[in-house]
């Protein structure tokens, strides 16, 4: 029977292989776009998830200040004083991810991609030696275990235990020698901890000095907690413990500061709020992303459902022949299931052939770069692979479900009247899909277009910021000798993603609001761009211009604790939320979470400017030198078309001093980059645009279908007018007119739909476009044409044709 | 009113090729009424699909009211013949969406007359085919007899002066054959010039002349007074 099946459908799909083509294709393109979004789902949903104790071990994160981010650095002796007091912390690991050290091998040098971490860090987490042993990294204070892949990279087949690498941290030319104790497995792609060797903390400790001092915030601090309980109650108790030990250790005194504990398996998913550079998930997008993947093949199915039952109208005679010699019900039911799937895995295979080559492409669309492995992605080809063959089992069930009871058992009159009914909720469907994706990708366009082209009050384009590292001198004359170099200034970068607002205590007037301090000299508008409104500049005098003042303590204090004034300004925005009348003169004083600024007096206002992502309001800004701390940063402003030029005479600087690593040096010169900061919005863009595509080009091929079945059942109806005296124009405005209205009702149903979609997204936003009329009409318009063209192309071959032809008598 | 000179129709496939009009020389003046016949395949159809300006002839001339229309295109073609020819079908032809007012209105709507003027004239069609009781009606709840009638109905509303008909009486049985046909002979008395396809004897007496046509010559005319030409 099997056989029989296949080798009639290989005989029809031979045939009419035109329209095979037609349907086949259109459900190969669903199926390759949500098997590339399934296997990006199905990795990003298992970040992390290969570690047995991912529900057990915790990140410690902590909140300074009125910052709207957290941190996930902690002090260096935290996670032993934790384990000592805290009966529930069982261990502790210790990992600095950001600092990786140099590497010196058979004389290169590059930046390694190195981690510190105590030696816990195997047994918490599952990252399996496969040579060496524990016990030897932890007797092995400059231990380093190398990763099987970069193993073989440095000693190829030789066996690496017991090699001597040599290292050194890039401020700090003095080389320090590392002996490799093991080896273990290539870290998963789907691991937030990424590396290619994991060096012993304690070479860190040794290297940097750092040691059980509590004001030293610099490693990531991960916990084991097997039974966490009460997790505010644990998040206080740590807060507490910290409070005292630092407070008894040393003179300083800090606030309370709130801290969280983020359990391994949700890392990688709730860290947007986080300063760090790991990787991160995103799962808003994962939401849109699965939600499109479903929609897709929704949209593949149903096209490719009323392609066949189309087709199935008109095979009338082959079902009816074969019910009267005996077929049953059963077998016209396997006939249709064994087809559907025989054209699934037709389609499947068409998916996987083109696999390599899309990949490279929807990676980069959407952002990612997971690779398909047979071997160890195996679970997850056989889940996609079940789903497709019940995607097939469905759609032939729905199949007969639809053609049976019309073109087996009455046979005629119904068929036509079912296969429109249902055609035409499939064809609204697509239609109002493909409306509402077009006013989004519209919405989202004009979005970005805003967001780009929206002055931001301050020069974007051609100011960039360096790092001074140790050479405020070096880079300070090199600026000076530059005839492109407009002005520069001493201070901190002034657009940032996010804020960390302080208290401000405004003394006189008895009044506190909530402000961001920026550190800058007087040059800093100027450099910017940016408008001073009232009062003057900072006086140029007043600032310290010693490099060496920075790192003075003694003098800090003194001036912290002395009534002297320093010179600050102020933003539009904090004069309004402050509601001063007269803001000249006006004493200020700015707390941190670990150090009180000195008093400041408000000498200029300075026009509003938006620098943060626009998805933030404006907030009240203090601008000074010497308030609160002092920058280590040149922001620079150069001449048009002269941001190139400046950039490589900075990196030749910091080579000729032997900073080489480009990736270094991408830190530390840097400069505004819209792409970077709106990458959500630009790679939400991309995705929809590519949905955009698939959603019309599916529709297309669903229409021309559609029409093409119509027009059909219709053609002895055309050449009954044509012979009455219709026209060609009469006879295509009468086919068309059907489409017109359900693209018509289609619009008017995905109108509210994108339009509340559309509103809700841009509340992500302080500052917005509207949603103008001429988004949804465009959309709307656009739907229409291509319908009409897919139409057309069907009703203009049936409307031209001879009407002598389809009046035949039978 | 007809005439046409050393006309042939040849239908290519891809394969085959068949001449189904071959050398016709037929010439049909006004208010007559003439009976095509001839065994299936022998080109009745296609010569009256010719004559009826629903086809091009692959060769020769063919003149309708005097006007040369062998070599029209087929926008210019729906104009010649709105209006001036009307047809009746075998299998009727009736639109199954459309009720039987809605039928007969077809060629009025497409000769752009207003609304009122073709409720007058289809309700005076139906009246006189004695359809006028259903023109609410659906084509399937007719009888192949009253289907007909509309069909003829439809025909005649515009009062063309040809009315072409293929084997109108093919689907119906000998009362409703019958009454068919007295219906096209009173339409040719009042003036209407008609041509008629047809298997049977007893129409073909109907008319003033018949023609029989076979491998797409005519063979024979045979006048009404059995006189050969």
């Amino acid at each position: 029977m099997l056989f029989k099946i296949l080798r009639e459908y290989l005989r029809r799909i031979t045939r009419n292989y035109k329209i095979y083509a037609v349907s086949i294709l259109g459900m190969s393109i669903a199926i390759i776009a949500s098997f590339h979004i399934y296997h990006f789902v199905y990795k990003e949903l298992s970040v992390d998830s290969f570690h047995t104790k991912r529900k057990e071990i915790y990140r410690v994160l902590s909140k300074w200040g009125n910052a709207d981010y957290r941190i996930s650095a902690s002090p260096n002796p935290l996670g032993k004083l934790l384990k000592e007091k805290l009966p529930e912390v069982q261990d502790y690991v210790r990992i600095q991810k950001d600092e990786p050290p140099e590497l010196h091998f058979k004389g290169n040098s590059e930046l390694s991609k190195f981690i510190y971490a105590d030696p816990s860090f195997f047994e918490l987490f599952d990252f399996p030696m496969i040579a060496g042993s524990l016990k030897q990294f932890q007797d092995t204070p400059n231990g380093i275990v190398l990763t099987e892949k970069k193993a073989k990279t440095l000693f190829k087949n030789n066996n690496p235990i017991g090699e001597i690498l040599s290292v050194s941290e890039y401020k700090n030319p003095d080389k320090r020698n590392l002996v490799v104790v093991g080896v273990v497995k290539d870290f998963p792609e789907t691991s937030t901890i990424q590396a290619e060797g994991i060096i012993n903390y304690s070479d860190y400790e040794k290297a940097t000095g750092l040691g059980d001092g509590w004001g030293q915030w610099s490693p990531e601090l991960y916990l084991y907690i097997p039974k966490l309980s009460n997790t505010k109650k644990l998040t206080d108790n740590i807060s507490e413990e910290l409070f005292e030990a630092h407070n008894s250790a040393s003179n300083g005194n800090i606030q309370k500061l709130p801290f969280y504990l983020q359990r391994l398996d949700t890392i990688y998913f709730s860290s947007n709020d986080i300063r760090s550079e790991e990787k991160k998930g995103s799962l808003q997008f994962l939401k849109i992303i699965s939600l499109v993947g479903i929609l897709v093949l929704i949209f593949g199915g149903l096209n490719y459902i009323i392609m066949n039952i189309g087709r199935n109208s008109s095979r009338v005679k082959e079902f009816t022949t074969k019910r009267y010699l005996g077929a049953s019900k059963g077998n016209i039911l396997l006939q249709l299931i064994s087809e559907s799937i025989l054209n699934i895995l037709l389609a499947l295979t068409i998916a996987f052939i083109s696999f390599p080559w899309l990949n490279t492409y929807i990676s980069g669309l959407i952002g990612f770069d997971y690779v398909l492995s047979l071997t160890s992605d195996a679970f997850m080809l056989v889940t996609f692979f079940g789903l497709a063959l019940v995607i097939g089992l469905i759609i032939g069930f729905i199949e007969f479900l639809i053609s049976y009871s019309a073109i087996i058992l009455i046979i005629n009159k119904n068929v036509k009247n079912t296969f429109n009914l249902s055609s035409k909720y499939i064809i609204g469907f697509q239609l109002v899909l493909s409306i509402a994706t077009i006013i989004s990708v519209l919405a989202i366009k004009k979005q970005v277009d805003y967001i780009q082209n929206k002055d931001v009050g301050f020069d974007t384009k051609n100011v960039i910021s360096v790092a001074t590292m140790n050479f405020i001198d070096e880079i300070k004359n090199l600026l000076q000798s530059k005839s492109y170099v407009n002005s520069f200034a001493r201070g901190q970068n002034l657009f940032r993603t996010d804020s960390r607002a302080s208290n401000t205590k405004l003394l006189e007037l008895n009044k506190e609001i909530d402000a961001v301090v920026i550190q800058g000299d007087n040059n800093y508008l100027k450099t910017y761009k940016i408008e001073l409104l009232q009062g003057k500049n900072l006086n140029p005098s007043l600032l310290s211009n010693n490099v060496n003042d920075h790192f003075d303590v003694g003098r800090i204090a003194k001036l912290r604790n002395s009534n002297s004034l320093v010179e600050v300004l102020v933003n539009e925005n904090f004069v309004k939320k402050a509601n001063l009348k007269n803001p000249i003169g006006s004493i200020l004083t700015n707390d941190d979470a670990t150090e009180s600024s000195r008093k400041g007096i408000i000498v200029g206002v300075f026009k509003d400017v938006f620098n943060m992502p626009l998805y933030h309001s404006i907030q009240p800004i203090i601008l000074g030198f010497d308030f609160n701390g002092y920058p280590n940063v040149f922001q620079i402003s150069c001449k048009e078309g002269y941001k190139e030029t400046l950039m490589t005479d900075l990196k030749k600087l910091f080579i000729n001093k032997g900073i080489e690593d480009e990736r270094v040096l991408n830190k530390v010169i840097s400069s505004f980059d819209y792409e970077y900061i709106y990458k959500k919005e630009l790679q939400l863009k991309r995705l929809l645009e590519a949905f955009t595509v698939i959603v019309l080009f599916i529709s297309f091929l669903g229409l021309v279908a559609i029409s093409l079945f119509i027009t059909e059942s219709k053609t002895k109806e055309i050449g009954i007018r044509k012979v009455n005296g219709a026209t060609i124009k009469e006879i295509m405005l009468m086919l068309n007119k059907d489409f017109v209205k359900w693209a018509i009702i289609a619009f008017v149903i995905a109108v509210p739909v994108a339009y509340y979609a559309m509103s809700k997204w841009l509340e992500n936003f302080a500052y917005k476009t509207n949603l103008s009329w001429w988004v949804f009409a465009l959309a709307g318009m656009f739907t229409l044409v291509v319908a009409l063209i897919a139409v057309s192309w069907q009703t203009y071959k049936a409307a031209t044709r001879n009407p002598v032809e389809s009046l035949r008598d039978e | 009113m007809i005439k046409t000179e050393h006309l042939s129709k040849i239908f290519r496939t891809e394969e085959v090729e068949t001449k189904a009009l071959n050398d016709v020389n037929l010439h049909v003046t006004e208010g007559e009424f003439v009976a095509i016949m001839g065994p299936s395949g022998c080109g009745k159809s296609s010569l009256l699909n010719i004559i009826g300006l629903l086809d091009n002839p692959s060769e020769g001339t063919y003149a309708f009211n005097g006007k040369e229309v062998g070599k029209l295109k087929e926008s210019q073609r729906t104009q010649e013949r709105k209006g001036n020819v009307g047809f009746v079908f075998q299998s009727f032809n009736l639109i199954d969406e459309l009720t039987v007012f809605e039928n007969v209105e077809l060629p009025l709507i497409y000769l752009k007359i207003s609304a009122s003027e073709r409720k007058r004239m289809v309700t005076e069609v139906l009246e006189r085919m004695k359809m006028g009781h259903r023109v609410k009606h659906f084509p399937q709840q007719l009888s192949g007899g009253q289907q007909q009638r509309v069909a003829i109905a439809r025909a005649v509303v515009a009062n063309p002066k040809l009315i072409l008909a293929d084997e109108p009486t093919g689907n119906l049985d000998s009362k409703n054959g019958i009454e068919v046909m007295d219906l096209l002979t009173e339409l040719n008395r009042e003036g209407t010039t008609v041509v008629m396809v047809t298997h049977s004897d007893r129409d073909a007496n109907y008319a003033h002349r018949i023609i029989n046509l076979f491998d797409g010559k005519i063979v024979t005319e045979t006048r009404k007074d059995a006189e050969l030409v």
